[in-house]
């Protein structure tokens, strides 16, 4: 999986976020503007459509940058 | 006139409960277990499954399997004895907001909730496994009727869905004298309001439970109302929905 696919897909799951705008070390619960917690449930739902992979929300909110959670993922999946 | 102690007379009637291994199921299992009927329970945990069936080991008998696998329904209609009732506690729950909603998804969840009682008790009436003057009970929830949520458009869909089938079977197994009902719980304290939690936070689930009048459920408020519909008390019951929610939909 990688890396510039799953910024794009992050941006595509919370609401009015432009497309590129958002960098690999973002810290998106304290940073984000949209972030709320349809955002979380979508991007939740987004990870598992698309990576197979089903996180808790206490997992999404261990991760302190978009980084984190990209490795988190890739470390739980397959691909 | 006195009134004979046993008013729901469900004892020495066999019934077979789905999702029998948490929640509502087991809950079910266990007050019909203290009225002495006997069990057939399905489940996907065998050691959840041993748990209830050596509280009562003459009384139970236990299918261990997926609902979703043909096979496994065809197994279970193949041995089962005849049944005097079923209860369809079996049903997943996943937070999946509309905008990221698959097929995938949505099979997922239609292929437990809504596919695999219909495809069961299909198989076990065709089969003439049920008897007649059964009652037939399907586990809905408010959100298929009166309050959804954000994220559930699947699974509240999949909940309404089974009115369908309620309204229309029992129109149709009337001439057995099956009845078939459904009940609607709120939101109840079982494993999948422990799962909710993963996605909703705490704070937003106590938010949510003072919405309810009276507080969230337990599984045996679901259960006593379920045993009243599987006993021939409520012979003239069929084709409904009964909303069990603490008063939550008043609001």
């Amino acid at each position: 999986m990688e890396l510039n696919d799953f910024l794009r897909k992050f941006e595509y799951a919370i609401e009015d976020v432009e497309p590129n705008s958002v960098d690999a070390d973002l810290d998106f619960q304290n940073n984000l503007e949209q972030w709320d917690s349809l955002a979380a449930m979508t991007l939740l739902a987004m990870i598992d459509n698309e990576y197979d992979v089903v996180l808790t929300g206490e997992e999404l909110i261990s991760c302190k940058t978009v980084n984190e959670l990209f490795e988190l993922i890739k470390s739980k999946s397959n691909k | 006139m006195r009134m004979n102690n046993d008013f729901l007379e469900i004892s020495n009637k066999t019934f077979l409960i789905t999702g029998a291994t948490s929640g509502i199921g087991k809950s079910i299992c266990e007050l019909l277990l203290k009225f002495n009927s006997n069990l057939v329970i399905c489940g996907r945990r065998t050691e959840k499954l041993n748990e209830i069936k050596n509280k009562a080991p003459q009384k139970v008998i236990a299918y261990s399997g997926d609902l979703t696998d043909n096979g496994f329904i065809k197994n279970i209609v193949d041995t089962t004895p005849s049944i005097d009732g079923i209860v369809h506690s079996a049903g997943i729950l996943k937070y999946i907001p509309f905008k990221v909603l698959s097929r995938k998804n949505l099979n997922l969840i239609y292929d437990i909730n809504y596919f695999a009682p219909i495809e069961l008790t299909q198989n076990l009436y065709s089969k003439k496994k049920i008897n007649n003057d059964s009652s037939i009970v399907f586990i809905s929830s408010i959100s298929g009727i009166t309050k959804s949520a954000v994220g559930l458009a699947a699974y509240s869909s999949s909940k309404s869905a089974l009115f369908g089938i309620v309204k229309t079977i029992s129109i149709e197994l009337a001439k057995n004298r099956i009845r078939v009902n459904s009940i609607s719980p709120g939101m109840v304290r079982t494993e999948m309001l422990d799962g909710a939690q993963d996605v909703i936070s705490g704070s937003k689930i106590i938010e949510d439970e003072n919405r309810y009048p009276l507080g969230y459920g337990t599984p045996e408020d679901v259960a006593n109302f379920t045993a009243f519909l599987l006993s021939s008390r409520s012979k003239w019951i069929t084709g409904s929905n009964y909303i069990i929610d603490g008063g939550f939909s008043c609001i």
